[in-house]
This record gives C-alpha cells, sequence and structure tokens, in this order.
C-alpha cells in the first residue's frame, strides 16, 4: 500500500514536470483527453487500446442505448430503448465511462407529458447496465437533436433525468450548432459537436462531416463565449461515402458506406477531388450475399475532415472559448477511423491552448 | 392592345376556358401531407373471412390460440371450486385481473365476482395463494418481456423469483399440483434453464393425469425438449397439447414431404395440419390468408389456388372434418373470384347446407348477398330479397358497430379502405354490385338509396367523425385522453372543410346523375314507396339541407333556373354557412360582373346561391317577355355573363370540390376531372354564353350601351371601330394612349 502510494506521487511529479515541459512549448497534449464510443459491440483492439493509452484518453461517452419510438402490436407507438451495446470486452484500467444514451426527436416528442417516467427508466436501465458491465459512472450524458418543437419536453426530461440522479452525479447533453441560438438545456454541462454540419441528403453539399463554411455562421456574435452552459468541443475523426443515385436531373440520396478508397476500380471516374461517378456497374465484395456497389451514373462522395481544416475551426473556437476551461472530445473510437490522422494530428486537436 | 369582338364563337369559347380555368386553378387549396388519396374501388373491398382478428392476432403474435386453453382451463377451475361459479368469473379472475386486484380483494374491480368471493373464504387460501404466486410470476415475467427491462446478476427481478420458484417446488399438496407444475415450467423457461424443464416433465408432470393444465406444460416441455435437440419427443409433446404453431416453427411436416401429393409448400403445410388436427383454428386463419390474397391482390399464382381447391375437397370429404361449411364457403369463394358462377353456385349451396361454427354461417350468408347482388336487377323479387338480406345486415352491422374509433376508422371509410366486416360487406355488396346494375336496370333512385345506406348507414350506428389521441390510451395515466369529435358536430360546427359528405360514394354517384333523377330521389326520401325504400331512409344520411341543396346545384349545372330556385329556397341560411364554399370564403364574389373579382364583393352573401337562380330565372323571362330591344340585349348580356361565371371564377354555384387527384394534389370540381375544359354541362353553357352576347350586341339600338359592353368585355379596339362617337369610345381614348393615337390617325 505504502509503496503504491509513493510510486504514485513520483508518478505525479513526473507528470507534473513534464506538463510543465510541453505547456511552455505553446499548446500542450492535457491528459484526461475524451472519446465518443459509438458501436452496438463494446470490444476494443489492440491499436484501440494503444491509442487510449498513447493520447491519455481517460474518459470515453459509450453510447449505450438509443431510444425511439417503434410499433408495438397492440400498443401502437411506443418509446423504447434500441441497439443496446454489449459489454464483450472489460473496461479499460482507469478510463472514467459517461453512459450516452441517443434520443431520436419521434421519441422526444411522444415522451412529452411523461417524461418523469422515462427519465426513471433510462436511468434506471443505464444503471443496471452498469451493474452487470462493472461500470461505476458519476456523469450521464443525454444527446438528442432538439428543436423549438421537441425543446420544452427534452429540457422536462433533463430535470427530470437529475432529479433521479445521484447528488454527486452530473448530466451533459450534446449541444448542436442550431441548438447555439437557443436556451441552453438545464444540464450540468454541454458537449458542442462540431460535425454533421452539412445537408446529408444533397449531392451539391461538398462535405457533410464537416465544413468550415458551414459552421462558420453558426459562431457568429462571440456566441461560445456567451453561451450560459459550460462546454466542451468535440470534433469529428471519422470519414464515411456518400452515393446518390441518378433521379431525373438531380441525385437523390441512396445511401452511406464505410468504404472510402476506391482508388482501384475501373469502373469509376474521378470527377471531383472527392467525387467518383460510376461508368459501369460495380460490386465492391463480388461473392457477398448483400449487393455492395454502384450501378453506372451513381455518384460517390467521400467525406473525411481534414485535420488542418479541423484545426482552423478550433482555432475559431478556442478563441471563443479562452477563458472558460474545456476539453475537447473526438468522435469516435474507432481504428479504422482515427488512423486516417497521424498522432501528431490527433495531439494537436486535443490540445488545449 | 388588340382586343375584338370579331372572334368566332370557338375563339372565344378558348376565351372564355382561359378566364375561367386560371381563377379555378389559382384558387386551388393546398393539399394535406399525406394526401390526397384516390378513394378505392369499392369492387376491391375484401369480404371472404373465415377467422377473427382475434384470432388471427393471436396466431402471428404468439402462434398460440388461446380461446380453448382458456375455457377448458375455467372449466376445470369450476370443476375444483363450485358449479355455482360461472366460467366467465373465473376467466375475469385467472386472465384479466391484474396481481393488485387480487391483493384487494374484496374490494376493486373484482367486487361482486363469484369466484373473487369464493377466493376470499378463509377455508379456501390455498387456492388464493396460488393465484397470487401465479399473478406475481406472470407479472415480473411481464416486466422481463419490457424492452426497458436489462438483466443484471441479482437483479430484484432475479431474486424474486429464484423465491417464487422454491415456493412451487415447495409445494406439496395435490390441488394446484399440475398448476405449480405449470409455473416452474414458465419459470424454467424464464430462466432459460431447460434441463430442468425437461426433468419436470420427466419426473414429476408424466405422470400426472392428463388435462389442459398437463397439456400446456407439455407444451413448454416440447420447447425444452426442442431446444435441447430432442426433435422426436418435442414433436410428440406439441401433439398432446395440439400446439399447432411449434409443430409448424418446428416444420414437424418435412418428415411427410415425401408422401404428399401436392407440390405447393403452403399446401403440404395445410395437408399436415388437416391430417393432425382437422379442425384447428390455424386452418381457417390460413384459408383466410389465401383466399384474401387471391380477392384483394389478384394473386395470379393459379397452381397453388388449384391444389388448394383440390385440397379443400379433401377436407370436405374426409369424416373427421366438422368444418365442412366453412371448406365449401372457400371453394364457392374461389371460383366467384374465377367468375366461375356456376361452380361458385354450387358449393356455396353446399356451404348453407353443411356444418360451420356460427361465425362461419354469417361469413356464408355475407357471401350470399355478394353472390345475388351480382344478378341484382329491378325485379320485384330481386327488391324482396334485397331487402330481406339487408334487414340482416343491418342487424349485423349495429351488433359489432363498436367500432375502434382509436383507429379513426372514419378515414378508412371514406377511402373504401377495407376496415369493418360488415360495413365492408355493406359497400361491396352495395357500391359495386347492386347500385350499378339497379341503375342499369332503370331505377337509379334506389341505387341512390343504397349507396347512401352504404355510405352513411355506418355514421349513424357509430356516430364518431375524429379522434385525437394525447399520449396513450391508458385509463390509468392521468395524461392521457382521447377526445372525440361526433359526425353531428363535424357537419354542424366543424370549422374546417367536410371532406366526407362530398367524395363519399353516395354524393359521387348523385353527383353524377342528372337533376331529375336527385329531385326523384328527394321526393322518394319524404314520401318513400316501399317499405324497402323507409328501411333505407331511415338509416341514411338525408338531411334535407344536404339533399336540397345538391338537387338545387344539379338543376343550375343544367341550366333549370326555375327549379334550381325552387330547390335552393329550401335551403336553411345555417347549412349555406357551414359548406365548404362558405368556409373557402365564396359567397362574396357578383356573379353578374364580367369582371368579378375581390374588388366587388357583394354587400350580403344571404342565399347566394338561390338569389343567383332567382335572378338568372328573372332574365331568361325577360329575355323571353320583353320587347324592348336594349333592355333585352342587356337581359341577354347580364344573364351570358351570369352563366359564364358559374361555370367559372363562381363555379361553386353549379359544382362542389372534392379531393381527387393524387398525381396533381389539386382540388377538382366534383362533376369532371379535369376541369371545366373537359366539363360537357360547361361547354354547354359556354355555347348558349356566346350565342347571347353575339345576340346582344347585334341587338343594342342604343349605341353607348352596346359600347358599355365592349368596355366590360375589354374590347377596345371594337368601341374605336364601331361606336367611335360614343362617351364610351372617349373614355377610352382619355384613359389608353395608343387608342388615342388609333382614333386619331383614323380621323
Amino acid at each position: 500500500m505504502k509503496n503504491s502510494i509513493v510510486s504514485t506521487l513520483l508518478f505525479s511529479i513526473v507528470a507534473s514536470l513534464l506538463w510543465c515541459g510541453c505547456s511552455s512549448g505553446g499548446s500542450s497534449v492535457p491528459e484526461n483527453n475524451s472519446m465518443y464510443y459509438w458501436r452496438t459491440t463494446f470490444s476494443l483492439n489492440e491499436a484501440e487500446r494503444n491509442f487510449l493509452k498513447d493520447h491519455s484518453v481517460g474518459k470515453i461517452y459509450v453510447r449505450f442505448f438509443d431510444v425511439d419510438s417503434h410499433w408495438q402490436s397492440g400498443k401502437g407507438d411506443e418509446v423504447t430503448p434500441d441497439g443496446t451495446i454489449k459489454f464483450v470486452d472489460s473496461i479499460p484500467e482507469g478510463v472514467e465511462i459517461v453512459p450516452t444514451v441517443y434520443i431520436t426527436t419521434t421519441a422526444m416528442a411522444q415522451m412529452q407529458l411523461k417524461e418523469n417516467l422515462y427519465a426513471e427508466k433510462i436511468y434506471k436501465r443505464i444503471n443496471a447496465m452498469c451493474r452487470q458491465n462493472g461500470i461505476t459512472f458519476s456523469e450521464i450524458q443525454l444527446d438528442c437533436d432538439w428543436t423549438k418543437g421537441t425543446r420544452k419536453p427534452f429540457f422536462t426530461l433533463c430535470e427530470e433525468m437529475k432529479s433521479c440522479m445521484d447528488s454527486k452525479q452530473s448530466l451533459s447533453s450534446t449541444i448542436r450548432l442550431h441548438q447555439l441560438t437557443q436556451t441552453p438545456p438545464p444540464v450540468d454541462k454541454g458537449v458542442l459537436m462540431v460535425y454533421n454540419t452539412g445537408n446529408l441528403m444533397e449531392m451539391t453539399t461538398d462535405n457533410s462531416i464537416f465544413s468550415r463554411q458551414d459552421i462558420e455562421p453558426y459562431l457568429r456574435d462571440n456566441r461560445l463565449a456567451n453561451y450560459k452552459l459550460p462546454l466542451d468541443v468535440a470534433y469529428p475523426t471519422y470519414g464515411w461515402s456518400v452515393v446518390y443515385h441518378p433521379a431525373g436531373e438531380k441525385y437523390t440520396f441512396d445511401r452511406l458506406m464505410r468504404r472510402t478508397d476506391f482508388s482501384n476500380y475501373t469502373g469509376l471516374r474521378q470527377i471531383n477531388k472527392n467525387t467518383y461517378e460510376a461508368t459501369e456497374r460495380v460490386d465492391f465484395s463480388p461473392g457477398s450475399e448483400w449487393w455492395d456497389g454502384v450501378y453506372q451514373g451513381y455518384r460517390i462522395r467521400i467525406e473525411r475532415p481534414g485535420a488542418s481544416e479541423i484545426l482552423e475551426v478550433k482555432a475559431m473556437i478556442d478563441q471563443q472559448l479562452k477563458n472558460k476551461t474545456h476539453t475537447n472530445i473526438l468522435y469516435h473510437l474507432d481504428e479504422s477511423q482515427f488512423k486516417h490522422y497521424s498522432d501528431n494530428e490527433i495531439d494537436k486537436i486535443y490540445s488545449r491552448d | 392592345m388588340n382586343h375584338s369582338s370579331n372572334t368566332t364563337p370557338t375563339m372565344k369559347s378558348i376565351k372564355y376556358i382561359l378566364a375561367i380555368s386560371l381563377p379555378l386553378f389559382i384558387g386551388t387549396r393546398p393539399v394535406v401531407a399525406c394526401g390526397p388519396y384516390e378513394p378505392e374501388d369499392p369492387a376491391g373491398i375484401r369480404v371472404f373471412r373465415s377467422c377473427t382478428p382475434e384470432l388471427e392476432r393471436q396466431w402471428h403474435e404468439g402462434c398460440r390460440f388461446q380461446d380453448y386453453e382458456k375455457y377448458e382451463n375455467c372449466l376445470l377451475w369450476q370443476k375444483i371450486t363450485s358449479p355455482s361459479i360461472p366460467p366467465a368469473d373465473i376467466e375475469r379472475v385467472v386472465y384479466d385481473a391484474r396481481l393488485k386486484d387480487i391483493t384487494n380483494l374484496p374490494h376493486g374491480k373484482l367486487a361482486g365476482n363469484k369466484f373473487a368471493e369464493w377466493l376470499t373464504q378463509p377455508a379456501h387460501r390455498e387456492d388464493l395463494e396460488y393465484l397470487l404466486t401465479a399473478k406475481e410470476i406472470e407479472e415480473i415475467r411481464e416486466y422481463m418481456n419490457d424492452p426497458w427491462y436489462y438483466a443484471y446478476d441479482g437483479d430484484e427481478e432475479h431474486l424474486r423469483l429464484d423465491s417464487l420458484l422454491n415456493q412451487c417446488k415447495e409445494y406439496r399438496g395435490n390441488r394446484h399440483a399440475s398448476r405449480y407444475a405449470l409455473q416452474l415450467a414458465r419459470l424454467y423457461f424464464a430462466m432459460k434453464d431447460f434441463e430442468s424443464c425437461r426433468d419436470l416433465w420427466e419426473n414429476k408432470v408424466n405422470s400426472m393425469p392428463q388435462n389442459i393444465v398437463t397439456d400446456m406444460i407439455a407444451s413448454y416441455a416440447g420447447g425444452a425438449y426442442s431446444r435441447g435437440g430432442y426433435r422426436d419427443k418435442a414433436i410428440e409433446l406439441f401433439n398432446r397439447s395440439q400446439d399447432i404453431g411449434s409443430l409448424v416453427n418446428l416444420k414437424a411436416w418435412d418428415d411427410t414431404l415425401s408422401n404428399s401429393q401436392y407440390v405447393d409448400h403452403r399446401v403440404k403445410e395445410l395437408e399436415y395440419i388437416f391430417s393432425r388436427f382437422p379442425n384447428s383454428p390455424l386452418l381457417s386463419v390460413k384459408l383466410q390468408e389465401y383466399v384474401r390474397s387471391r380477392e384483394r391482390f389478384h394473386d395470379t399464382d393459379n397452381a397453388f389456388y388449384n391444389e388448394l381447391k383440390c385440397f379443400a375437397n379433401r377436407a370436405i370429404a374426409s369424416t373427421n372434418c366438422h368444418q365442412k361449411g366453412m371448406w365449401n364457403y372457400a371453394l364457392a369463394y374461389l371460383y366467384y373470384l374465377d367468375n366461375n358462377f356456376s361452380k361458385a353456385s354450387s358449393y356455396l349451396t353446399q356451404a348453407e347446407r353443411s356444418d360451420a361454427t356460427p361465425f362461419i354461417k354469417e361469413s356464408i350468408k355475407a357471401f350470399r348477398l355478394l353472390f345475388d347482388a351480382h344478378y341484382a336487377n329491378n325485379t320485384q323479387e330481386y327488391k324482396n330479397k334485397l331487402f330481406s338480406e339487408l334487414r340482416w345486415l343491418d342487424e349485423c352491422m349495429a351488433r359489432d358497430a363498436e367500432l375502434d374509433a382509436a383507429n379513426n376508422w372514419q378515414y378508412d371509410n371514406k377511402m373504401n379502405y377495407s376496415f369493418y366486416f360488415w360495413q365492408d360487406v355493406a359497400r361491396r355488396v352495395l357500391l359495386s354490385e347492386a347500385c350499378p346494375r339497379i341503375g342499369k336496370a332503370g331505377n337509379p333512385v334506389l341505387a341512390l338509396q343504397l349507396a347512401n345506406y352504404a355510405s352513411n348507414r355506418i355514421l349513424q350506428l357509430s356516430p364518431v367523425y375524429e379522434a385525437y389521441h394525447y399520449g396513450h390510451d391508458d385509463p390509468e395515466d392521468r395524461e392521457s385522453y382521447t377526445s372525440y369529435i361526433s359526425i353531428t358536430e363535424f357537419r354542424n360546427n366543424w370549422s374546417e372543410r367536410n371532406y366526407f359528405d362530398y367524395s363519399s360514394e353516395f354524393f359521387k354517384l348523385i353527383n353524377s346523375l342528372s337533376a331529375d333523377v336527385a329531385a326523384r330521389y328527394a321526393w322518394h326520401i319524404s314520401s318513400p314507396t316501399t317499405e324497402l325504400e323507409k328501411f333505407l331512409n331511415e338509416r341514411s344520411y338525408v338531411d334535407n339541407d344536404y339533399i336540397c341543396d345538391i338537387v338545387g346545384t344539379l338543376y343550375m349545372r343544367e341550366m333549370n333556373y326555375k327549379k334550381a330556385s325552387e330547390w335552393l329556397s329550401k335551403v336553411s341560411q345555417s347549412y349555406q354557412q357551414r359548406t365548404n364554399i362558405a368556409k373557402g370564403g365564396y359567397f362574396k364574389l357578383d356573379p353578374f360582373r364580367y369582371q368579378a373579382d375581390k374588388k366587388h364583393f357583394i354587400a350580403d352573401s344571404h342565399d347566394y346561391k338561390l338569389h343567383f337562380a332567382q335572378e338568372m330565372f328573372r332574365l331568361e323571362s325577360m329575355i323571353q317577355s320583353d320587347a324592348e330591344p336594349n333592355r333585352k340585349a342587356d337581359a341577354k348580356i347580364r344573364f351570358a355573363t351570369g352563366l359564364r361565371n358559374s361555370f367559372g371564377i363562381c363555379w361553386y354555384l353549379t359544382d362542389y370540390e372534392y379531393l381527387l387527384g393524387y398525381e396533381d394534389r389539386v382540388w377538382y370540381p366534383s362533376s369532371c376531372r379535369e376541369g371545366f375544359t373537359q366539363n360537357e354541362y360547361a361547354q354547354r353553357a359556354y355555347r348558349r354564353v356566346d350565342v347571347l352576347t353575339d345576340e346582344a350586341l347585334s341587338e343594342y339600338t342604343n349605341q353607348e350601351l352596346a359600347a358599355k359592353v365592349q368596355l366590360d368585355m375589354m374590347n377596345f379596339k371594337t368601341i374605336m371601330e364601331k361606336y367611335p362617337s360614343t362617351q364610351i369610345a372617349a373614355y377610352v381614348r382619355s384613359r389608353c394612349d395608343g387608342y388615342h393615337d388609333y382614333s386619331l390617325q383614323k380621323r
């Protein structure tokens, strides 16, 4: 016991010295960085575990389940949990888990007048999941794309959640850029989602995940500095491809694909920096049971935010939050996604100037 | 500017059409997000029925039919308690009551229930304890099946179930030995402990006397054996418990495939089910699914349907079959759908004579109505038969008309979607078969009476127009409630448009007939000539205002203003103000202005349609009788203007509007889908307008009056050419530079 205290003290001193050394150079890579985990099975490979260590990730916002509206025979539309995460791997030691619940706006609207009931259900289920999987938690996060129509029930839900929770536990919520103009929700902290900023459905969108041009208008009037809720900031480190099919003279959204490398397909012609057009039928997974391909005329837009663009936006945000303590969070923990960014780039995104 | 009166009648018509079409289409209403949808053809309504919606639900939700089990179980309870306790009381306690209802005894929901009274007696503590245990297990299992439940080791539910499991195991009595064993089987299943479930069967239940409770356990045990890979044992137990759903899921008929004479897997499945349980409710569920698929979706898999017919004949020939009526009925219906009416008739007669449940017998009788309507005519013999059949149909409709307003059946009713069996039968038989045939046979009045009955009877029996839901329909949730709008409130006080009365099949029919026929129908409402008419009138929507307004409007459409005036004078002010037209803000334009527009609203819109008809009739009389040429020409121009506008910007004088087209998403005048351009009444009116205008212009002896007419019609060039010396011409010159120059040059 004594030994462990001594070594902890030593470690703290060394870490503090290192911290000071880094800080003196300007930007720093702080400890207790955070990430989102947005998959339905909690399982980490070696690279992901290393990533957590290498980048001092001390907190993971894990999507526990979604809350959506489902048709239940004999009952009609019912608000129920969906896509509950399955814990296959243990939680890495020393990493704090923040149970995160995504609530669809349809479900939110249906919860109206029954927010207390659903707050209790959500809290009880999070508790049960944590107990079964050996997780202790001190924060819960609610994620909902609330608008004016669903603001009231969402805010009431937050209040009801807080009344269910232990006084030592805190409640946070995601804040989308468009929500910045409205009163903040009654939570202890917000996480500003600086992604999914463009219109995915439109072929003319350049990058629906992240675009400085789309983000800038939301940051007018020093909005973040004036926002009446402590904010952390989440940046995207993921990408995907958006497939569109021709519909007359326009293109209609078809689907999303995880695949983002199309350099080896002769049936695809690159028509601009991030868009391909199929000149013939292309099957990406020949022999697969499910169709995974595109037909002639289809277009594929690759979307992956570049580190430089993220850092440009980050500078704007940091400027507004310079007098407020905040952390940066990455979305999301997945080797196939973060491998597209160098360690240095990740550290820069995490850094707090 | 190049306006001229020297246009041919055809050109003028085009001009009129343009003039009236534009405001008509500009004035179209925005549409609702989910529509409009074109009402379905009543011929598409399905009326084959071999099973109840409840049976269908039980099968699709749990692959089990609970009615038999429930009934037998209640009889068993009655046997061990008292014959004076009705099975219905037992069912209420055993199946419907919640745990809290039992703990609240003798108070609460079950007060007055004979079985509940029995349970409260101290001597019957053992029965009460069993029910308390069973209810608690049921409710915990129910909670654990809730999507919100997430199990964790040592959670409250599991701990309680463990304790209940021990309680069930420790029961040493005889009275409820099999029932506690049933609870144990359920608990083992809930805990996925299939081995213990198999042990329970082998070591305990197997030796118990067979009854409904041990059969229910056999079903659980079968599931446990199936999960352990003991397929044959599982089939044996499922057979014993008549658990047809599990047998089907296990594809138990696979072993018999090679012996089957049928090719289609669906018929093979029926063959298997029939061979084990020839009177299983599942056969009725499957038959309904297959026949309705042919009926509704015109399933063209002829090979399958031929095999199905063969199998149905085999079923009828079997001595084990107690449902021959159902199989004959299915055959009759399938041949009817094939248009083989002689075979359909023969099987239908067989069906009527064969054994069947009261439910199937009613379905057969409904089919008889449909079949007879295929030969509908205007003979007294048919009308007598129809009357007798309608009286029966009406009783059925009234008996089962407690509709679930929550399902917005009214919308389905309006759109001819299938939603309530007896109403479906009424619409299919009358609207798609009887009405067109009776109308063609020369009795359109009876066709109208039948159409009104088919469209509106349901609204008398269940007078709900719409329901709005707030929260969930949970009586214990104070925030949940449903607000109903009665059809009367909807018709009388609703601020929005009345979609129903101007889009029903009755309205469509009357709106397509001549005004004289509609008037005859109206007369038959007030003075029915037969008992059948009286019967139908009493069960239809025969509101005087509604009918008189339609008849008057139809006369207006036919340019019979005298009769239009007579009928419209019977329409009350209050009704006029609640019509769609009044709600739409019409009834304000002056129909006698050549350029009718919002700048010239009339001051008094009372009796708008009536006043128009009366004025048109007055003008018509004047045209006939006035000898003074200028007054006569003025009357002709005013009449022509009113006539043109009544098929144009003031179209609501001669027409109604309703949702019809989907693709264009616009409101159309009800008389013609394409608007007035293709409307024969409008075309006739336009020709008359052209003739009257030409006549009037040639009859004027007063140049100023003639020029004024041309001014209204904006024919400036004609004024300059024909009436250059008039004050009107001077007025035009003073207001129009072009014509000032023009007149100077002409000079």
